[in-house]
């Protein structure tokens, strides 16, 4: 049908329709961006950070980073030392519960935040440094700070995950999904970090021997976990006993979750020869972890069936102690251990004991245990001892069975759970979470060996 | 000055709209057949018998722009009518639809009476829907509409759920069992998994906050919403379009559906007062379960007596495994008790009045009313005599009665015709609420974590609680104080019998103040920060601007054709921002943030702009075929850099069969109606999801507090809305004169490019999670409502009205992503979102007789399979109303059936595992299901919840009401009153259900999609009312 045999009324009416299309068309057509857009002040935009007070505030970004996945929120430090024998859960959650049981599973909600925490602070770093390097690259010691803690991530998430460990990135704001790599990478990261944190150490004299001291407890760490004991106690010579590198806490940043989660909150009690083979963290009375029995309505923990133990090592905001010189020393007895010069070892661990150090003095020397287990034993536990809820204990659960042949039964807690009836499982290591099959080039994690 | 430049860009584009719309239709034509020549077309509306008039009752000239409503005599008119046949149509509430034909001609004065006959049960007549009020014959979607004004003036209703529940077909309402709680409404399913998934709600054409969970200080998983600000009283219909087929014209936003809410209206006449008095009762009713204890005999180490210090108790299962022997089982049910429990007896109560009337040209309504209801919590008698002791005073009253409600809500309603083209309206509506609620649900220093995790035993000094005791709890005050404006302007403009242009303006202002305040000494002892006492104190501004604006044109290309075009525009704005204050460690009497010795701030905004056109246009073939499509095209700040605009499609045909030859004629077939529809709609992504950003925060050094950036999020450039796209098909049926109405049909619903809050691999070291569009979820169902009139006697009437419905949920499609884990519930490909996924006890058998399974004697599948869908797959409604002496009595009563779903008893679950109180768990003579649920979780190394998960289908005697309606003589002489209505009415009476923890309603629910938990949940109460409504 042609437009002339319309009728006049319809033609009328498709006018208008067609006028009605043409109007639609000019409105539709318009861009309406001025209309629609709006200004968020929650955000800070990456294209605002280019000054040197961008590259302070991405550094004391890495600091907020460290401090959050170390002592800031429930973390591998913690969860290290549950699934090991420094604490107990007197909790209710089962995640709590089950890691504490060493029944482990990848599908734990708690263990995300827990590989993810010190992924941002691996990959933080990183950003900072490009910032400090473009637009504060002096002192280098800001760099190096940098590469050092980027190094101490690394080291943290190789000592309590399983092997199968990826490292993705961002590049131009698009994820690339790292590979799954065995545990042993972390160290081997950890060590080029730390050497590239000594190649930028210039700067005023604290920053400096900040940088120094730190990245050579992250190589010497590192270099212990790869069993290199010689090169580690090389690394951490130089480093002196009373070096500390902590986190802090106030306020308006984190509260130290140890304290927390222990001593507020009563979710982790202070352990005690848990499963058998545990140590006696309490029954010790050992002044390095001071403890302190619950009396009256905090005498059960959360759960109200476990009886409540704290330590008073950690204050609300007080700092926490990640790394220091005492773990020079311990490396370095241990080196010694290993370079069958058990007197060398001793006279160590003896100089660490008899010496006011880490707030502590006047322990009584060591003896000599008389043979290489006992010797092995009387290292681990002083280390143990000496570095308390820092995330070194599973860490050292793993090399006793890696680097000096121990059965896995005979160094974790095991037999009857200390609530509910069951039994300990048999898991030496944090599992990657479930979360990380996001990542399509990981399929779980390769081995759970320690 | 700021608000006239927000609204500068909205105003710019309505205009241009507008203008360009007028300009370019309002070109003379000369339509011969059409022609208007000032002719006019008027009558009188009158009910049938009897002959009364019918005040607005609504006017239509089919295939115009004019409609009219009638006044108070029953008067209509419409000018400028068109020459030629031209069709009248009235409809009204309660009567028959009628239309009648006329032929107009030049200059002609036509006189078009109606007599319509009363059917109480009829198809629906009108729709409103974006573009405004329709005949609901030229419409294809399925719309429910609920009569407010009568479900308040005869129901149990005392709140916006109340409203809701068990009205629409496909309309699933989950309310709240604390008194300010909110509701969870889901329409046709959820359809989206990371996105909100209410539906958003419209008050007289402005867009309102409607938010779930609308408050900034937690108490446990109940939270209040903003829909619960809404006075039922002052709502005249609740029009629900149920999704994206009847949402196309709304847009992104409405793929969850669309509620339209009209308010009262003045009509013209004298004055008219209506008073209204309401008190009543709230009762928890239900049973709750008891706490056992296992009393041991020679547990080495462990005290042999009931005292609280005895924590090793004897498990039934070791008993079984000859671990330890039983003394005795204690049994203690603290609600039970009336020294222990914390359920008494709540109080509402509720004043309000009305007064509307006016001239032809302007009609008000002005309304008020106040309410107060204080919820069935209250602090038992132990716990006030330890405060008595512990403060020398008695406890303040927000702590001896922890829940309550006050709200004032205040309405001016104008109506004004300008002249015989212009008629505007103005709302304006404003309510100020107070609120507690006590810290309950998921909540170690709440109410019922404490109650359900108790020691089993009256004595030893908590009285049967946990660790906690009501006076330490029901001491932390929890606060919520809203104002709240809604106010907007409408304006219909008819220049030509063709053309109609109609516009809105409006704003929906609310100020929120959340507090928690937890006085120094007088809490629980839990943390050091309860101790010491805290007050937190949120004060937030929500502002949303709507202004829309629809010019509509039509003509007759044909005599049997009539076209509608539609060309509209709307723009919402919506802006929160909130200063947040924080005092910790406060003195003795201190109260405010400002005293506590630690000190936190904190500053949150956002904003979001929408911008959308539309165009509908529709074809009308012989007044009996509609085939409408819509196109509307959206532009939002919400959006990815990278992406422009969002464009949705939709298409409609509505046939009404029963007026075509091919169909018999039939006496008992009033009305056949075929409709079918297909549209999309979109849910857009939060305000900042498509950004990659860094978030300020603070970092502490040894020396100093100090400014610090976080990488925050990924971003996403390429980010749009959630796009849904819906089919359906339905029947609408009016039988034997109307006395049996059936509307039914079924629906498909799908959101592609579904927006996953994708989870981004910890190794990533980024966020959490990443918007992307590349999900896919399927909501299938069918829904029917059903309406009859089964007696209709002078002195006996029934009525019965029936909704069902059934949705399947399922995911389709999670882009390539690995499923999504929660501790109990899962997101997998094939199967429902949100469904209980665990590993099934797969038998269990007492092996050695006797009477006590252990570990060894349960049997648990290898792999985690699916359980069950957590949200009910099926939902029916049965009402009965039945009209006695003359229809002066009326009684109506509610029954209210969901099920074919699985529901996680959490709270059993909890005692078992960790309280270590359930029967399952203690009590060897417990039934072996029981026991195998508390073995299977506490001691198997699958530690399977699976034996809490339960098929929770139930039928609830949901309302019941009893009407009395005096005649006019006796409410004069009692009260001097025209009219007077006494009504008896209860709420939630009875429960039938298999499911075996307290109440398969019992819930909170959280996150995007609304996850219902019962986990040391509260199962909804009784409500007993007395009612007077008053008419002068």
């Amino acid at each position: 049908m042609t437009l002339r045999a319309l009728s006049r009324r319809a033609r009328a009416g498709l006018f208008r329709t067609l006028s009605v299309g043409a109007v639609l068309g000019a409105v539709g057509g318009c861009s309406w961006d001025e209309t629609i857009k709006v200004v968020d002040p929650d955000v800070i935009n990456p294209a605002d950070l280019t000054s040197p007070s961008a590259a302070l505030t991405l550094r004391n970004g890495v600091v907020l980073r460290l401090a959050q996945a170390t002592s800031g929120g429930e973390n591998v430090l913690l969860l290290g030392g549950l699934l090991a024998d420094e604490w107990r859960s007197g909790d209710t959650f089962e995640q709590r519960n089950t890691t504490d049981q060493r029944n482990l599973i990848p599908e734990n909600t708690f263990l995300a935040g827990a590989l993810r925490a010190p992924m941002r602070v691996y990959v933080e770093a990183q950003t900072a440094i490009a910032v400090t390097r473009q637009f504060q690259p002096v002192p280098r010691a800001n760099v190096g700070l940098m590469f050092a803690l980027a190094g101490y991530s690394a080291v943290l998430i190789g000592e309590h995950f399983c092997n199968g460990i990826p490292y993705s990135t961002i590049s131009d704001g698009q994820v690339v999904d790292g590979l799954p790599e065995p545990a042993d990478n972390s160290n081997i990261r950890a060590i080029a970090f730390a050497d590239s944190a000594l190649r930028e150490t210039s700067g005023p004299v604290a920053d400096s021997t900040r940088v120094v001291f730190l990245a050579a407890l992250v190589k010497g760490r590192a270099l212990l976990n790869r069993g290199q004991f010689a090169a580690a106690a090389a690394a951490v010579a130089a480093v002196p006993t009373g070096f500390l590198y902590q986190t802090f806490h106030s306020v308006n940043s984190t509260t130290n979750t140890n304290w927390n989660l222990n001593s507020n909150t009563r979710r982790y009690v202070l352990s005690d020869r848990e499963g058998g083979n545990g140590l006696p963290f309490r029954t010790a009375a050992d002044p390095r972890v001071r403890t302190v029995a619950g009396t009256g309505t905090r005498r059960l923990a959360f759960d109200t069936e476990t009886p409540f133990f704290e330590t008073t090592n950690f204050a609300q905001f007080g700092p926490v102690t990640l790394i220091s010189g005492i773990e020079a020393r311990l490396i370095e007895a241990e080196a010694a251990l290993r370079a069958a010069n058990p007197a060398q070892m001793l006279a160590t661990l003896n100089l660490l004991r008899t010496q006011p150090v880490g707030g502590v003095a006047g322990l009584a020397p060591l003896a000599d245990p008389g043979n290489e287990n006992a010797r092995v034993d009387l290292v681990m536990r002083e280390r143990a001892f000496w570095m308390f809820g820092t995330g070194h204990r599973l860490g050292d659960l793993r090399r006793l069975v890696r680097q000096y042949n121990r059965p896995v039964e005979s160094v974790y807690p095991t037999g009857v759970f200390h609530k509910g009836g069951g039994i300990y499982g048999t898991m030496a290591v944090i599992p990657v979470s479930f979360d990380e099959r996001n990542n399509p080039n990981f399929k779980g994690c390769t081995d759970l060996r320690p | 000055m700021r608000r006239f430049r927000m609204f500068a860009g909205a105003g710019r584009a309505v205009l241009v709209a507008l203008c360009a719309l007028v300009i370019g239709s309002g070109i003379p034509t000369h339509d011969a057949s059409a022609q208007v020549s000032g002719a006019r077309v008027r009558g009188r509306v009158t009910a049938l018998p009897g002959g009364q008039a019918l005040q607005g009752v609504r006017v239509q000239l089919v295939g115009t722009t004019l409609v009219t409503g009638t006044n108070a005599d029953g008067r209509y008119a419409f000018t400028s009518v068109p020459t030629g046949a031209q069709t009248v149509r009235v409809s009204f509430i309660g009567f028959a639809p009628l239309q009648r034909t006329v032929t107009v001609t030049a200059g002609a004065d036509m006189v078009q009476d109606f007599a319509l006959a009363v059917a109480p049960i009829q198809l629906q007549a009108i729709t409103t829907t974006a573009t405004g009020e329709q005949d609901k014959r030229t419409v294809g979607v399925a719309t429910t509409q609920i009569d407010a004004a009568k479900r308040v003036a005869e129901a149990p209703i005392a709140n916006m759920t109340d409203m809701l529940t068990a009205q629409a077909p496909g309309v699933q309402v989950l309310g709240s069992a604390i008194t300010g709680g909110g509701q969870r409404i889901r329409i046709r399913g959820t359809t989206s998994l990371s996105l909100n998934n209410d539906p958003i709600v419209f008050v007289d054409g402005v867009r309102v906050f409607s938010d779930n969970n609308s408050s900034s200080i937690g108490i446990g998983g109940t939270n209040p919403s903003r829909l619960s600000d809404f006075n039922p009283e002052e709502i005249e219909s609740i029009e629900i379009l149920k999704g994206p087929t009847a949402s196309t014209l709304y847009g992104t936003d409405a793929a969850n559906g669309v509620i339209v809410i009209k308010t009262k209206r003045g009509k013209a006449g004298a004055a008219k007062w209506n008073a209204w008095a309401e008190q009543g009762a709230i009762r928890d009713r239900n049973q709750y379960p008891s706490a056992y204890r296992g009393w041991s005999r020679n547990i080495p180490g462990s005290t042999p007596s009931s005292s609280l210090g005895n924590v090793a108790q004897c498990f039934a299962s070791q008993v079984g495994r000859g671990l330890c022997a039983q003394d005795s089982v204690a049994a203690f049910d603290l609600f039970a008790d009336p020294e222990t429990t914390p359920n008494g007896t709540g109080r509402r109560q509720q004043y309000g009045m009305n007064v509307s009337g006016g001239s032809d040209v302007v009609q008000y309504l002005i309304s008020g009313e106040w309410e107060d209801e204080v919820g069935y919590l209250q602090m038992p008698g132990f716990a006030l005599d330890r405060i008595q002791a512990a403060r020398s005073a008695p406890a303040l009253g927000e702590q001896s009665r922890p829940n309550a409600l006050r709200k004032t809500s205040l309405r001016a309603n104008v109506t004004a015709q300008l002249n015989s083209k212009t008629d505007v309206a103005t709302s304006v509506g404003f309510v100020t609420s107070d609120q507690r609620l006590p810290q309950t649900d998921n909540n170690t220093v709440g109410l019922l974590s404490n109650a359900f995790g108790g020691f089993g035993k009256l004595e030893g000094g908590r009285f049967g609680y946990r660790a906690f005791t009501p006076d330490q709890f029901f001491s932390n005050t929890n606060t919520q104080a809203v104002n709240r404006f809604i106010g907007s302007q409408q304006a219909n403009y008819r220049p030509t019998s063709w053309l109609r242009m109609n516009g809105t303006g409006g704003m929906d202002y609310t100020s929120r103040n959340d507090s928690e305040l937890c006085r120094r000494d007088q809490c629980t002892d839990f943390s050091l920060r309860s101790r010491t006492g805290y007050k937190i104190n949120n004060r937030t501004e929500n502002f949303q601007y709507t202004a829309q604006a629809n010019a509509i044109a039509t003509f007759s290309p044909f005599e049997s054709l009539n076209s509608t075009t539609t060309l509209g525009t709307q723009y919402t704005r919506r802006k929160f921002a909130r200063n947040g204050a924080d005092g910790e460690n406060l003195p003795p009497g201190a109260i405010q943030a400002g005293a506590g010795a630690l000190q936190q701030v904190s500053e949150v905004q956002d904003e979001n702009k929408t911008l959308g056109v539309y165009v509908q246009q529709e074809l009308a073939w012989r007044d009996k075929m509609f085939l409408t499509g819509s196109l509307r095209s959206d532009q939002s700040s919400a959006f990815g850099t990278n992406f422009q605009s969002q464009l949705y499609p939709g298409a409609q045909l509505s046939w009404i069969l029963s007026d075509e030859k091919f169909i018999p004629k039939a006496s008992w077939l009033n009305t056949l109606k075929f409709r079918t529809a297909f549209g999309t709609a979109g849910t857009q992504p939060g305000t900042t999801d498509a950004l990659r950003f860094f978030a300020a925060g603070t970092a502490t050094t040894e020396t100093a507090d100090a400014p610090a950036l976080v990488f925050s999020a990924l971003g996403n450039t390429q980010l749009k809305p959630e796009v849904t796209r819906e089919r359906e098909v339905g029947l609408e049926v009016a039988l034997f004169n109307n006395r049996l109405t059936i509307d039914g049909g079924i629906y498909e619903k799908s959101s592609f490019d579904a927006l996953i809050s994708r989870i981004v691999a910890p190794s990533v070291g980024a966020a959490v999670t990443r918007f992307e569009n590349i999900g896919e979820v399927q909501n299938r169902g069918w829904e029917a409502l059903v309406k009859a009139r089964l007696v209709d006697r002078a002195n006996f009437g029934w009525d019965v009205m029936f909704n069902g419905s059934r949705n399947v949920n399922k995911l389709i499609d999670l882009g390539g992503t690995p499923p999504q884990i929660g501790a109990t519930t899962r997101q997998v490909e094939g199967y429902p979102l949100d469904g209980y996924w665990q590993r099934r006890i797969t038998g269990f058998s007492d092996a050695n007789s006797d009477g006590i399974l252990t570990s060894t004697e349960i049997t648990v599948g290898d792999s985690v399979e699916f359980i069950g869908p957590s949200i009910p797959i099926n939902e029916f409604a049965f009402t009965n109303g039945i009209d006695l002496l003359n229809g002066r009595l009326r009684i109506n009563a509610m029954f209210d059936y969901k099920g074919g779903h699985t529901l996680n008893n959490g709270t059993d679950r909890i005692r078992c595992e960790s309280r270590n109180n359930c029967r399952g768990a203690v009590d060897p003579k417990a039934p072996l299901r029981e026991q195998a649920a508390a073995v299977a979780v506490r001691e198997h190394p699958s530690r399977t919840q699976a034996g809490f998960m339960e098929d929770a289908d139930f039928v609830r005697f949901r309302e019941l009401s009893v009407v009395y309606r005096m005649g006019s003589t006796l409410a004069g002489k009692l009260v001097r009153a025209k009219s007077l209505d006494i009504v008896l009415s209860a709420r939630n009476l009875k429960l039938w259900s298999n499911y075996s923890g307290i109440d398969p309603e019992s819930n909170y629910f959280g996150g995007a999609r609304g996850t219902v938990s019962d986990f040391q949940t509260a199962p909804p109460p009784s409500y007993f009312t007395l009612r007077f409504n008053l008419g002068y």
